[in-house]
């Protein structure tokens, strides 16, 4: 009854009484009484007057609604992070303040993340819609996001907004289908999987599928079968060595280069020991005067890239996918063989397919050999990348080193360095900062990369240190120390 | 240690203390740190104390004193209460504050704080002299003839809205309202205007905004029209248009009300800012009556607004109702102990008890538009969101605030507590109860 009162109310109030008078209908029910007494054509006053009479009694009579249930989320089967923790949590994930800027709370939220999600630790459920904005933001956050959130972040997610579909869809497992339909990236990561489910079977559908492939993806999907690489995969590998396509050799002889005991390693081996050989304690290099077909068989290009000589490049590649084990033939260690005098014409060429062959083969005597040989000399993306593949305790005791001598060289191999650096590098730096003499060049790179890289347990050092100062050189140490120290604190509540 | 030991307020609680959220941040590191001396609680009433080491040589001495609470800091900052006294707060929710005897610095504090109160009451009793009288029977005349003006003016300019047709005013902005707000203001009815203000984002507010304005326009008429014959009315219902249209009533009048005592339970807060004014509502329910209060009060920018009451604690207290046809608005006549917390607040509501609840309190007051409820149930997503109460009843949630997803995620489908403000709109929700924890909306 009081929809159509209420509408025709509406309609005149719309237009204005002037254009559009209105005649109340005679009504019965609660609302008779008030509403007859305003008689039957309503001015304006008598238009809101009843407006309100049926306003009220419209709110005054609201109905319960009768709406489905929603199913509730199922209980969680792992502990929630302490107490302390959350807030902690919270407090990072709504922005920085005055010590923490916004990037650097994000940073430590990821932390946080990280560690609880190691120690199998959830965030309570105020917490999930920051942490799903947070993924729906930043993909990279997401696999710990999920992890943390428990069953709660996944049921909470289909109740929210699109942009949260990402909690609930698992990761794709991939399908058989990905290997005849999907894009190359997709085929190459199914066959890169069955190889390290099934070897076999996985030699078996790339050998099926060989004919029909392009060369491009055939390289790919060689490369793919690096995962559960083993002796069966010798003849199939020589085999490609045939193909006429340049990129199918080289992936194949990679894989090859890789494989212990593999005849292409003999090869290479016996190459590289023919081009280079000791003369009177000299390690004289002979590079091929040409690139017979056996050479090419075995993946080395006949035409040098620009700006190579054609003998120096086959000389790099010689030396480069020669296992670096066959120079045992002339001297028992790298550092023996490298301290040898090099031949002046092609002992720089030597060197840098040396260097290439300890970054390629990830061999870590030889990378610590090689920057040791010539650390101040070499260039520093090539430092870089030898230093990636050293031993982290080795790595670590060089950096050392370096710290007390010359510190910019030293942090820029920082980033290298496996996270939390080892206690000799921690050692070095806390040394290095408290020494105001050395506060130059490289300093606020070494604050920067301390921030992370120091295991949180130094917090303690790191405030002693800081206390320890004069006051000006404190506020240098600030940012760092609070960092530190919110990472300890990170650390601690987690547990 | 003379008062029985009271859990300590969680850190949800303390957060409802801080003035600013920069406030509870820097609190809640200044917790965390090493800079805490010789801290303690206990004493009666209930305190907790301590020394912050602060940049100067002498540290800060931070007490608290839990039953009102009150606060004071040696520190130089505006703020009140300061971080130091919030970080203090914070230690203790964390268990890191230990009962002991207070230090003399304290329990001087603490008597002076009494000696205060005393002096302050004695003033508030005094009987105010014939002249004073004289002079405010004075200003109460000239401003009823200027509120009357100023209710013909808004009665005038309602009618011409309805006789040329509200279908534009979506077009208009907020100026047409403004104009009569600042009006009404003049003369001397904030209530009416602050009524007006209210209703000009109503036409942009998206399809049926036709419908809910001429609801509001007509409840706006209805006011004016009572407010205009005041002596027509009965003495409850003159109250509530009086306070309606903006007319204060004297503290000590309402102080002298029928006290109502219960165990009052904060229920709900709420700060709004209007017009540079921020205002907070504490909602309140009583355990043992059952009935609702508010309590309302207002600070201009710079000042503070009133800490005493703490989401999620309970109150032993007399409370008197400014007068009324539907009493909702009350005063903390007088407190009987500290303050308790309150992790479940009851008697909780089904659906239809809070309807009828509202619906008795709108035949009181037809103009209201917040009644707060305590309701039991689970959340049901939709659009709009439903509470849902364990007979299948529900009640929406105001679409206009959004997706309640926070509290979904806090309840998890499972049934809560829910401190909500009604509306005509929905529900707004103040916070929920998961049995353990209070989680503010």
């Amino acid at each position: 009854m009081s929809t159509s009162i209420w509408s025709d109310l509406m309609s005149s109030a719309l237009v204005g009484t002037d254009r559009r008078r209105l005649v109340l209908p005679s009504v019965d029910g609660p609302l008779a009484a008030v509403l007859s007494s305003l008689g039957t054509e309503l001015d304006p006053d008598g238009l809101l007057s009843a407006a309100a009479a049926v306003t009220v009694a419209r709110r005054a009579g609201q109905a319960a609604a009768r709406p489905q249930r929603p199913e509730p989320a199922a209980a969680e089967t792992t502990p929630y992070a302490p107490v302390a923790a959350q807030q902690r949590l919270a407090a990072l994930l709504s922005g920085g303040n005055a010590e923490l800027d916004r990037t650097t709370a994000r940073e430590l939220a990821g932390e946080w993340l990280r560690v609880a999600a190691g120690r199998g630790l959830l965030a309570g459920p105020a917490i999930l819609v920051a942490l799903l904005d947070l993924g729906s933001s930043d993909a990279s956050v997401r696999a710990t996001v999920r992890a943390v959130g428990g069953t709660r972040l996944g049921w909470l997610a289909l109740q929210g907004p699109g942009r949260w579909a990402w909690a609930v869809q698992q990761e794709e497992p991939v399908q058989p289908s990905d290997w005849d339909t999907g894009r190359l990236a997709d085929r190459v990561r199914y066959l890169g999987e069955l190889r390290a489910r099934d070897a076999a079977a996985g030699r078996d559908l790339l050998l099926e599928a060989w004919p029909q492939e392009k060369a491009s993806d055939l390289a790919a999907l060689v490369a793919a079968c690096g995962a559960g690489l083993g002796p069966d995969d010798e003849p199939w590998l020589e085999k490609a060595l045939d193909d006429r396509r340049a990129q199918v050799r080289e992936a194949a002889a990679r894989l090859l280069g890789a494989l212990p005991g593999s005849a292409y390693r003999h090869r290479m081996a016996d190459r590289a020991l023919a081009c280079v050989q000791v003369a009177a304690r000299r390690l004289v290099a002979t590079p091929p005067t040409e690139c017979d077909d056996a050479m090419r068989r075995d993946g080395i290009s006949v035409k040098p890239p620009q700006g190579v000589g054609e003998r120096a490049h086959w000389l790099r590649h010689i030396v480069e996918h020669a296992p670096l084990d066959c120079w045992t033939a002339y001297d028992e260690t790298p550092a023996a063989l490298l301290g040898r005098k090099f031949d002046d014409t092609w002992g720089p060429v030597l060197r840098i397919g040396l260097v290439r062959a300890a970054v390629t083969q990830r061999h870590g005597a030889w990378a610590a050999a090689l920057i040791h040989d010539g650390f101040g000399r070499r260039d520093m993306d090539e430092l870089r990348e030898l230093a990636a593949v050293m031993p982290e305790q080795d790595l670590a005791e060089l950096i050392a080193a370096q710290l007390r001598g010359k510190v910019d060289a030293a942090v820029r191999l920082l980033d290298v360095l496996p996270q939390p650096w080892a206690a000799p590098v921690a050692d070095a730096v806390l040394e290095c900062l408290a020494d105001a003499e050395r506060r130059r060049s490289g300093w606020w790179q070494l604050l920067r990369h301390a921030e992370w890289g120091f295991d949180p347990a130094n917090a303690p050092r790191a405030r002693a240190l800081h206390d320890s100062l004069p006051i000006p050189d404190q506020q240098l140490l600030a940012r760092f120390t609070t960092m530190l120290q919110t990472r300890h604190d990170i650390h601690q509540e987690l547990s | 240690m003379s008062e029985p030991t009271e859990p300590p307020w969680t850190a949800e609680q303390v957060q409802g203390l801080a003035p600013d959220a920069s406030s509870f941040a820097a609190a809640r590191k200044l917790a965390g740190a090493s800079g805490w001396s010789d801290t303690g609680h206990g004493g009666s009433p209930a305190g907790l104390w301590g020394l912050c080491k602060g940049s100067g040589s002498k540290p800060y001495q931070t007490c608290v004193d839990l039953a009102e609470p009150a606060y004071r800091c040696s520190c130089p900052s505006r703020k009140f209460p300061c971080k130091h006294a919030l970080a203090l707060l914070l230690r203790w929710s964390a268990g890191q504050v230990a009962a002991t005897e207070p230090p003399q610095w304290m329990t001087e504090w603490t008597t002076s704080r009494g000696s205060r109160a005393a002096k302050k009451a004695e003033q508030a009793t005094a009987p105010r002299t014939e002249a004073q009288e004289r002079a405010a029977q004075r200003r109460a005349d000239k401003r009823a003839e200027s509120v009357a003006a100023g209710i013909a003016e808004l009665r005038t300019w309602l009618s011409d809205q309805v006789r040329h047709g509200i279908a534009g005013l979506d077009q208009a902005g907020y100026r047409p309202f403004e104009q009569v707000a600042a009006r009404l203001v003049d003369a001397q009815a904030p209530g009416l205007a602050a009524a007006v203000r209210r209703l000009a984002p109503v036409p942009s507010s998206g399809p049926g905004w036709e419908q809910r304005l001429l609801a509001e326009l007509s409840l706006l008429h209805l006011l004016a029209g009572a407010a205009a014959n005041p002596e027509t009315l009965p003495e409850d219902l003159a109250a509530t248009v009086g306070s309606r249209v903006g007319v204060a009533v004297p503290t000590e009048q309402v102080l002298a009300g029928e006290p109502v005592r219960d165990r009052w339970q904060v229920v709900g807060t709420r700060d709004d800012t209007e017009d540079k004014l921020t205002s907070r509502r504490v909602w309140l329910r009583g355990r043992d009556t059952g009935r609702p209060a508010l309590v309302l009060s207002f600070a201009m920018p710079g000042q503070a607004l009133p800490v005493d009451l703490v989401l999620g604690t309970e109150l032993d207290a007399d409370l008197t109702y400014y007068p009324g046809a539907a009493p909702l608005r009350a005063l903390v006549a007088a407190r009987h102990g500290a303050p308790r917390s309150c992790p479940a607040p009851g008697p909780a509501q089904t659906v239809a008890q809070a309807l009828d609840e509202v619906s008795a309190a709108l035949s009181g007051d037809p103009w209201l538009f917040q009644w707060p409820v305590l309701l039991r149930g689970v959340l049901a997503p939709g659009s709009p969101w439903h509470l849902v109460d364990p007979d299948g009843d529900a009640l929406p949630l105001d679409p206009a605030l959004g997706e309640p997803l926070r509290l979904a995620a806090v309840a998890g489908g499972h049934e809560i507590t829910l401190a909500a403000e009604w509306g005509p709109a929905g529900l707004r929700p103040l916070a929920v109860y998961d049995g353990v924890e209070v989680a503010r909306a």
